[in-house]
């Protein structure tokens, strides 16, 4: 017993430990992954701060991997290199179990009226918890017009005209050091 | 659709072929799903177009999609073996591209420069968390119950210390519970 605690204090069985824990919560696109992460690692542990938190999510949208790479994010700062690698796994193992069962008799589920059900109340819910966590984000860190205004060209340009985020990233970024926002 | 005769795919073509959408599929989501539809279905014909739908349609109930739609593909080829060559060969370039970049951050944050491009980064960032709350649910929203169950989430998260994994169980569990009443009342056979 005590040589388990001895191991859970390793940073490395830690940061894997935690980031098992949000894995498990892993469906319904991959967004869900901000409400939770940022709730555990910002409000919860004090692991990275909020301002670390939204620059990882920009990092973590310019390269073609889902959004949960943020997890490699978080876990570089937690761990270096080998907390990063440590996350990214753990962040990805139970969903990757849960799809490879899923993958063995998929037209048994894809079919399932249950699961469509379930989707159905679940996936509001989730949209809601993505809406709160954008509240909970953007009151802190859209405090001028500037950032307004990007936030609501953003907005339009990814729901209307579906732009990619790496480009909408790019962009404000330049205008960022252009006008010294 | 034929059936097309299935050769065997080798792990190291997965590995190669998943590798170069991982560095080149840049744009997000469905980008993506399109070109990896564009590659194993219409020119290398691993599965057929049904096949991979249904891949996509399962990808999209959990995480992110692009990655279970490569554990789809792979566990079709090569079964758990050729899943996994697929999901870790996509997303590799792109965890080396955070790493990088995070290393990056965290040695130059602090410069007024950087200070300055990421102020404008955050507001595109909370664009991108709402966008993707509007996308998952806007098929949805004929239902009155949508903007209802999406606002009793959301109070829960910016008013109480209730864990997001009970509010996602409680919606889960009111989905399972309609469905059974709706059974009872009709007495219809599944």
């Amino acid at each position: 017993m005590r040589r388990l605690e001895w191991l859970l204090a390793l940073p490395v069985i830690k940061i894997g430990w935690m980031f098992l824990k949000i894995g498990l919560l892993f469906f319904g696109g991959g967004y869900v992954l901000i409400p939770i992460i940022h709730r555990e690692l910002v409000l919860g542990q004090h692991l990275i701060t909020q301002q670390e938190f939204l620059d990882g999510a920009a990092i973590s949208q310019l390269t073609p991997g889902p959004l949960a790479v943020i997890a490699t994010f978080a876990g570089y700062k937690i761990g270096g290199v080998v907390g990063a690698l440590v996350g990214t796994i753990a962040v990805f193992t139970p969903g990757t179990l849960l799809m490879l069962f899923l993958s063995h008799s998929y037209a048994r589920f894809a079919k399932q009226e249950s699961v469509k059900q379930v989707l159905n109340t679940l996936i509001p819910a989730i949209a809601g918890l993505l809406v709160a966590a954008a509240w909970i984000l953007g009151k802190e860190s859209i405090v001028h017009a500037p950032g307004l205004a990007i936030f609501a060209l953003s907005l339009v340009a990814l729901i209307r005209f579906r732009t990619s985020p790496a480009i909408l990233i790019g962009a404000a970024a330049i205008i960022g050091v252009v006008f010294k926002l | 659709m034929k059936n097309t005769p299935r050769r065997e795919v080798s792990l190291w073509e997965i590995a190669r072929v998943f590798a170069v959408i991982g560095i080149t599929g840049f744009g997000g989501g469905l980008a993506i799903i399109a070109m990896m539809q564009d590659i194993c279905v219409e020119r290398r014909k691993w599965l057929t177009l049904e096949e991979f739908t249904h891949g996509v349609a399962l990808g999209q109930i959990l995480s992110a999609f692009a990655v279970n739609t490569s554990l789809f593909v792979g566990y079709r080829l090569r079964g758990a073996a050729g899943a996994l060559t697929a999901a870790c060969a996509f997303l590799a370039p792109s965890v080396a591209g955070v790493i990088i970049l995070s290393w990056l951050y965290f040695t130059y944050h602090h410069l007024p420069s950087m200070q300055s491009a990421l102020h404008g980064v955050s507001a595109v960032v909370v664009a991108v968390v709402i966008s993707a709350a509007w996308s998952m649910s806007r098929s949805r929203l004929k239902s009155f119950e949508t903007p209802i169950l999406a606002a009793a989430a959301a109070a829960l998260m910016l008013f109480t210390k209730v864990p997001i994994p009970i509010v996602l169980l409680a919606a889960a569990f009111y989905g399972l519970l309609k469905l059974r009443l709706r059974r009872g009342g009709a007495n219809e056979t599944a």
